[in-house]
């Protein structure tokens, strides 16, 4: 039977459509919103093209800066923290030992519930009146009047540990998929040639792991960069600024001040370190090879 | 001695039967032809005469009697041609609402016209209003329309105004209507025109735990040397937060909502209300002329912050997390001795399903500070349904905000929802005898409402609202100082005023 070429094209119709729909045009709109000057409080002033106005808004506002050095805080502890974990779970679950199917149904469980709900449950147990994370601090004697997420200096590490929590087996689901696809071959050959456990780990897992690694890595980065509603839940971007990351910034000045054109410019320059970074990563991993 | 009872025999008993069923059918006629057609009396349940009340609300309050109801019949008639028309609600999860949602189905039956209600937590039902209004979806015909978004939401032109509505739809307006029965008509009109239809009335009120106040009184007349009642001034509610204030495991003696959030900024108008009235009240009021500068950071403004800042040791921990929402459950949980709270919280005070402290509470005006005893010191909260200028169903949309404000039902809704409706209302015996059963609840509103402050209907309120809520947090949580909290809101607020009022 005779194909005809532009078939395949009609097949991908909806998808792009649909892509187009969500992806391409919002962005466009968003690009046109960080030009222009846009108060939805006012509809009387006119919506009009101010250039890079907005930009230099961005460049001289000291909490887009604070809340952008809050953001990479919280991506480099938490990401760390995560990878680091994830990889160990990943090697322990590797290995067959009684009850590792249970084990790793219940290390899954997070990943399942949404961010919102993962909020909801944490900000109740770390209620600073009623929690019991709280109430076991407050008999260990500490945080007495007090609590961890109001407290400005531990209120961001608060909340880096809820997103270990919630976004740990996610790392630990890829890498540990990695490596029971290792081949087994380099690995009976270190077995033989006398390697000790750290030396294959270091010369032949790591390597080869590399790629799901820095997968699982990007990924997280990026969502890490985009955290949002467990903050919200939480503590809502305070106390004072102390968890003000850049997602709730730009919400607070898009939603709350309903600056639209300003919101849009940081959203964007936001997407745009994202892309950098993300490509950075990519550019060294390709070196690396 | 005994007596034998007196025998009534059939022909006494019968000319008797006689006198009373004509002496009703004279009664029923001429209630019948003395009442206009289309009206009917109201009657407060186990009464038979025509009742009259007086209310003191407002200064503009009369009294006004109950007279006349616009009976199902009309309401029938009216939405005739909206049958099978389908409006959408957006209003707040809060108790009157949840309240009013059970009597829709009425609505539906009456008219046939289907509603689909939504209530939804605050900033949500802004942000939802907001993002219709933008993009011009009309995703909601009525729209609850807090006093503080009037401004914005009216002078943008999103809002059909309710007195255009009745001027070009006579014959959809409720013949009862009366306006001037509202509470606080005045904080529904934008540039001295009607927007909304007035919907609830309350603000800030002292609660306090009568059981509380019972239990220590003793305790607290041997440290004070005085007795323990409501107090009057803030002196006197300073010693009783801090008698309070772990006298019993988890019980606090103030109530705060430091959240950095729009509930901030509530708490902290209250005390620069409180420290600065009438000043601030009269600045406050027509800031076209003036700048914030000046106002919202002298020296009594810094000291009034303190003083809130001062305050918070005697909150519990948590207060610096907390919106309405988190204060009522503390409130509900009984972990508060006294403290200002919104008085649209009080009757989920009386619900066992959620409150511990069912019967246990009190409520009262707030203290006022000795040295500025006549200030405005509560904020007061003027909600009202608006109809979305963008609807389709504008007709419709009016007859069911009409509906839920009806004479005759206001008083009902009231005494289960706990917030002023109509003047005509608040005597009903309904709500009188709701205001015995939940601890004066009535009467702390009315007395309070005298030291209500209105937020202001200027388009710019909202913005100017938000842009405080992040140099009060600053200083709530410690991070700044007062001063410099105070000269970062007066300069952000300068910034919005002198973009529209140059």
């Amino acid at each position: 039977m005779k194909r005809s070429r532009s078939q395949p094209w009609i097949w991908l119709l909806p998808s792009f459509f649909l892509l187009i729909l969500v992806g391409i045009v919002p962005f466009f709109i968003l690009l046109y919103l960080s030009f222009s000057d846009y108060f939805l409080l006012y509809p009387d002033i006119p919506r009009v093209f101010v250039g890079l106005k907005n930009f230099r808004t961005l460049v001289f506002d000291p909490w887009t800066y604070n809340a952008l050095a809050t953001t990479f805080t919280f991506v480099i502890v938490a990401v760390a923290f995560e990878m680091a974990i994830g990889l160990g779970l990943a090697l322990l679950f590797s290995k067959p030992f009684k009850g590792i199917t249970l084990l790793r149904t219940i290390m899954l469980i997070p990943l399942v519930i949404a961010p919102l709900v993962t909020g909801l449950i944490w900000n109740q147990m770390l209620n600073p009146d009623f929690g019991i994370i709280t109430y076991l601090l407050h008999s260990l004697g500490l945080f007495l009047n007090s609590g961890p997420t109001i407290d400005p200096s531990t209120a961001l590490l608060s909340i880096v540990a809820v997103d270990i929590w919630h976004w740990t087996p996610f790392v630990m689901l890829i890498i540990l998929s990695g490596i029971l696809a290792l081949p087994k071959e380099p690995f009976e050959a270190a077995k033989i040639d006398g390697a000790s456990r750290w030396q294959t780990f270091r010369n032949i897992t790591l390597p080869l792991m590399r790629y799901p690694i820095m997968v699982a890595f990007l990924l997280r980065f990026m969502e890490a960069f985009k955290i949002f509603d467990e903050i919200w839940v939480i503590t809502g971007g305070g106390p004072g600024d102390a968890t003000r990351v850049v997602s709730i910034h730009t919400y607070k000045i898009a939603f709350y001040r309903w600056d639209l054109g300003y919101g849009s410019a940081i959203a964007l320059f936001l997407e745009y370190i994202t892309i950098i970074l993300c490509s950075a990563f990519y550019k060294i991993l390709q070196k690396s090879e | 001695m005994s007596q034998e009872p007196k025998k009534v025999g059939r022909r006494i008993f019968l000319n008797y039967a006689i006198a009373v069923i004509a002496t009703g059918v004279i009664v029923g006629a001429a209630t019948y032809f003395a009442v206009p057609k289309g009206e009917v009396t109201v009657t407060a349940p186990g009464t038979t005469v025509t009742k009259t009340v007086t209310t003191t609300v407002t200064e503009t309050s009369t009294t006004k009697p109950i007279t006349t109801v616009t009976p199902d019949s009309w309401w029938a008639d009216a939405a005739k041609k909206y049958a099978g028309t389908t409006i959408r609600v957006l209003t707040e999860s809060v108790p009157p609402s949840l309240i009013l949602q059970k009597y829709v189905p009425e609505f539906e039956k009456l008219t046939g016209i289907k509603v689909e209600f939504e209530a939804t937590y605050y900033d949500d039902v802004y942000a939802k209003e907001m993002a219709d209004f933008a993009a011009h979806t009309a995703i909601y015909d009525v729209l609850y329309v807090e006093i503080e978004w009037l401004g914005a939401y009216a002078g943008a032109g999103y809002l059909f105004p309710v007195e255009d509505m009745m001027k070009d739809h006579p014959e959809l307006t409720d013949p009862n209507l009366d306006p001037d029965d509202f509470v606080a008509l005045e904080q529904r009109k934008f540039k001295n025109k009607l927007y909304t239809l007035p919907y609830e009335t309350f603000g800030y009120l002292y609660y306090y735990r009568k059981d509380l106040f019972e239990k220590y009184a003793g305790d607290f007349k041997k440290e004070y040397g005085r007795d323990l009642t409501v107090p009057k001034t803030m002196e006197e509610y300073e010693d009783i937060a801090k008698f309070f204030t772990g006298r019993e495991p988890n019980l606090y003696g103030h109530l705060a909502q430091a959240k950095t959030h729009n509930a901030l900024v509530c708490d902290w108008q209250n005390f620069h209300c409180m420290f600065g009235s009438p000043e601030y009240e009269k600045n406050f009021l027509d800031w076209s002329k003036m700048r914030a500068s000046g106002v919202v950071n002298s020296s009594w403004a810094i000291e009034a912050l303190e003083y809130y800042i001062k305050l918070l040791k005697y909150a519990p921990p948590g207060a610096l997390t907390y919106t309405w929402d988190e204060a009522g459950a503390a409130m509900q949980e009984g972990l508060i001795a006294q403290g200002p709270f919104w008085g649209d919280w009080a009757l989920s005070m009386f619900d066992p399903s959620v409150s511990k402290v069912v019967d246990k509470i009190g409520f009262a005006s707030f203290p006022r500070l000795s040295k500025n005893p006549n200030a405005k010191t509560m904020n007061g909260c003027a909600s009202g349904w608006g109809i979305n200028a963008d609807s389709k169903h504008k007709e419709a949309a009016w007859l069911f905000a009409q509906w839920t404000k009806r004479k005759g039902f206001d008083a009902i809704w009231m005494k289960d929802a706990g917030v002023l409706g109509r003047k005509s209302s608040v005597n009903d015996p309904a709500v009188q005898a709701a205001d015995k059963k939940f601890g004066n609840l009535f009467t702390a509103l009315l007395d309070a409402s005298k030291y209500y402050y209105f937020p202001l209907t200027i388009p710019e309120y909202s913005e100017m609202k938000t842009a405080a809520e992040e140099p009060l947090g600053l200083a709530v949580n410690g991070k700044i100082s007062v001063k410099e909290a105070l000269d970062m809101l007066a300069s952000r607020w300068d910034e919005i005023l002198k973009r529209s009022y140059p």
